[in-house]
């Protein structure tokens, strides 16, 4: 393993928590299993593809991206998500598995099959560990963190923050005590599809844009959050830089299909051992 | 009155499947053909998630995985095995390879009890790993290209009689009683005592528990069976194309089985049969961009069913109404109406 190698499986590391991070908060406030999150991500990715065709700067992209799929994210959780509330059964994850492919379809029309291109708004690489790298992935994998962390101080210090916990703690009572929960639900679809959607855009110039890009996202996403612990966003860390950090480490010595198969097997077995996830305390949550 | 629709219900499928073993009486057009057989074969998949999200509440993602599997069983092993003994020998890898697979993942997944969510993404991780194993063992699958030159199936007893299906019409004939024999079997599974045990647990989780029944047993059965029939289904449909590719395990494919199941209605198996019959016929005249624009409107029909046609969806959810499982007050069923609050948070929690 060289230094090219640690460089990559720590971005892959980063952005695997970005996403991942996303859907959990997604699924934490709302019990919403959002199979679409990963169009999301798409999303993000060809908002650089629209604004850099148009002649702009890839940083307007970059920028307008969590705007623009925070926005999409919003009314699609006002329009499929919270009439689906009431069913309380997996109506939603149905629907959501509905819309992503219709947005991967309309994507396709719209865009075409091909895979696009972005430019990279940094050119150039540095030496670091001994190798050359590519300086914007390694500015890309600074915004994601910054971001993630950003979100952290904002879900664990502010008050905005400790409303969502209490609500992924128990939506009834944090109700009860005051909070506007639907708004809450709202702004939490919103925050978490921005994340996918700035993942998106932040990763398009060093991976294929293509409609179809947002089922691996999706599924690894929920390895992530499997592995980590269902409703733990520190277990999204631990879970993201397993999947994410794993599955780029053992592309390295095997193909991406072994490494496909080593991480799900992995979740699997978390599943059957740790039902609760790897990184939650105590017991089986069952709220 | 129930006893009369079920009646009536087994006498449409047989007017349907009569009418459809004439088309050749009346028409010998092979296209045609073709895309009937596909229907049905596709009815056979349908069915196959209807015993599943329909009769016992499972969500199975991925339908397209065992389809898949049947349809490469047969590319494989018809190609390197002649004959008689070919098509037995795929018939069996076809049957038992989803069967196994659905058992293990089942199995896994509701192990833990509550696991429902797990099971939806468990088979669709692994229809993306199937995917890539596809693409990537070119030796064995044909990688992205696919196996072309699919065989024709035979059937019948080495050196005594053999029936070969190789043309057609006569592999036309072989769908239709195919069909026919999968709507039979899927009819009695859930019209039985083990259907009515699937639909208690369905319906409540921890009342079939209290009542004896091993909830884990009964769903890896109704798993395992449904992803036999769905592989015989994928082995049927290969010779029908005359390609197989790592498409068959595409999410596309899922994602219209669960069309047909929403528009025919989940828990009627003739409701998705007939879905997926009409809907195929329908379909078969796209191409190209007008095909990508029918994945569009299938996937904005199947959101607005899920918005707006509960009535398909009410199984799924009086099930996961009951999440928690073995404590005491599930000796004491609360009206359907007021789940306590702290079922009303586990909604959605495996």
């Amino acid at each position: 393993m060289n230094g090219t190698d640690v460089l990559n499986i720590a971005v892959a590391s980063v952005f695997t928590v970005e996403v991942a991070l996303g859907l959990m908060i997604i699924f934490g406030v709302m019990r919403v299993i959002n199979m679409a999150h990963g169009e999301l991500f798409m999303l993000g990715a060809y908002t650089m593809v629209v604004v850099t065709s148009a002649g702009l700067s890839p940083w307007v992209g970059i920028v307008l991206a969590p705007l623009v799929v925070g926005a999409f994210g919003m009314a699609v959780e006002r329009a499929m998500i919270r009439p689906l509330y009431q069913r309380r059964d997996l109506s939603s994850l149905l629907a959501t598995f509905g819309l992503s492919i219709v947005l991967q379809q309309a994507v396709r029309l719209i865009f075409g099959p091909q895979s696009k291109t972005v430019p990279t708004p940094i050119e150039g690489s540095v030496s670091l560990l001994g190798t050359t790298y590519p300086t914007y992935r390694l500015v890309a994998a600074t915004m994601a963190i910054l971001v993630i962390v950003a979100v952290g101080l904002l879900l664990y210090r502010s008050s905005f923050g400790i409303r969502v916990r209490a609500t992924i703690e128990g939506a009834e009572v944090a109700e009860a005590l005051g909070t506007n929960t639907t708004r809450i639900a709202s702004l939490a679809f919103a925050l978490g599809a921005a994340l996918a959607g700035f993942a998106g855009a932040l990763m398009a110039p060093f991976i294929g844009v293509v409609s179809t890009m947002g089922l691996e996202q999706t599924v690894r996403s929920f390895l992530v959050v499997i592995t980590g612990g269902m409703g733990s966003i520190a277990g999204t860390f631990g879970g993201g830089v397993l999947i994410g950090g794993g599955e780029s480490a053992l592309t390295i010595p095997f193909s991406g299909t072994v490494a496909q198969i080593c991480v799900l097997g992995l979740a699997i077995l978390v599943m059957l051992v740790r039902p609760q996830g790897l990184f939650s305390r105590g017991g089986v949550r069952t709220a | 009155m129930m006893r009369l629709f079920r009646s009536q219900t087994r006498i449409a499928a047989a007017v349907l499947l009569v009418a459809a073993a004439l088309v050749p009486v009346v028409s010998s057009d092979v296209y045609w053909y073709n895309v009937i057989a596909t229907g049905l074969v596709f009815g056979v998949l349908a069915m196959s998630l209807d015993l599943q999200w329909g009769y016992s509440g499972i969500i199975n993602l991925a339908p397209a995985m065992s389809f898949g599997l049947g349809a490469y069983s047969w590319g494989i092993v018809g190609d390197r095995i002649e004959g008689i003994g070919g098509t037995y020998v795929a018939l069996l890898a076809a049957a038992a390879v989803p069967a196994l697979l659905g058992a293990v993942v089942a199995f896994v997944s509701f192990k833990a009890g509550t696991r429902e969510i797990y099971f939806a993404l468990i088979t669709l991780a692994l229809t993306l790993v199937l995917e890539q194993v596809a693409l990537a063992a070119t030796g064995l699958t044909g990688g992205s290209n696919g196996l072309l030159g699919i065989a024709w199936p035979e059937i019948g007893i080495p050196g005594a009689f053999e029936i070969v299906f190789d043309t057609p019409e006569s592999y036309y004939y072989l769908v239709v009683v195919l069909t026919a024999i999968a709507f039979v079997v899927c009819t009695a599974l859930v019209s039985g005592r083990f259907g009515s045990i699937l639909a208690a647990i369905r319906e409540s989780e921890h009342r079939a528990e209290t009542l004896g029944y091993s909830t884990l047993r009964y769903r890896v059965a109704i798993s395992t069976i449904a992803a036999a029939l769905a592989g015989v289904a994928g082995m049927a449909y290969a010779p029908l194309t005359g390609i197989v590719d790592p498409s068959v395990f595409g999410v596309a494919l899922s994602v219209q089985v669960f069309v047909w199941v929403a528009v025919g209605g989940a828990g009627t198996l003739l409701g998705p049969l007939v879905a997926a019959l009409l809907i195929t016929a329908g379909q078969s005249s796209l191409t190209g961009s007008s095909a990508t624009a029918y994945l569009l409107v299938i996937g904005v029909v199947f959101i607005l069913i899920v918005l707006f046609l509960p009535g398909g969806l009410a199984s799924v959810g009086e099930r996961l109404r009951r999440l928690r499982r073995g404590r005491l007050t599930a000796l004491t069923p609360a009206p359907p109406a007021a789940p306590t609050p702290q079922e009303a948070q586990g909604e959605g929690q495996p």
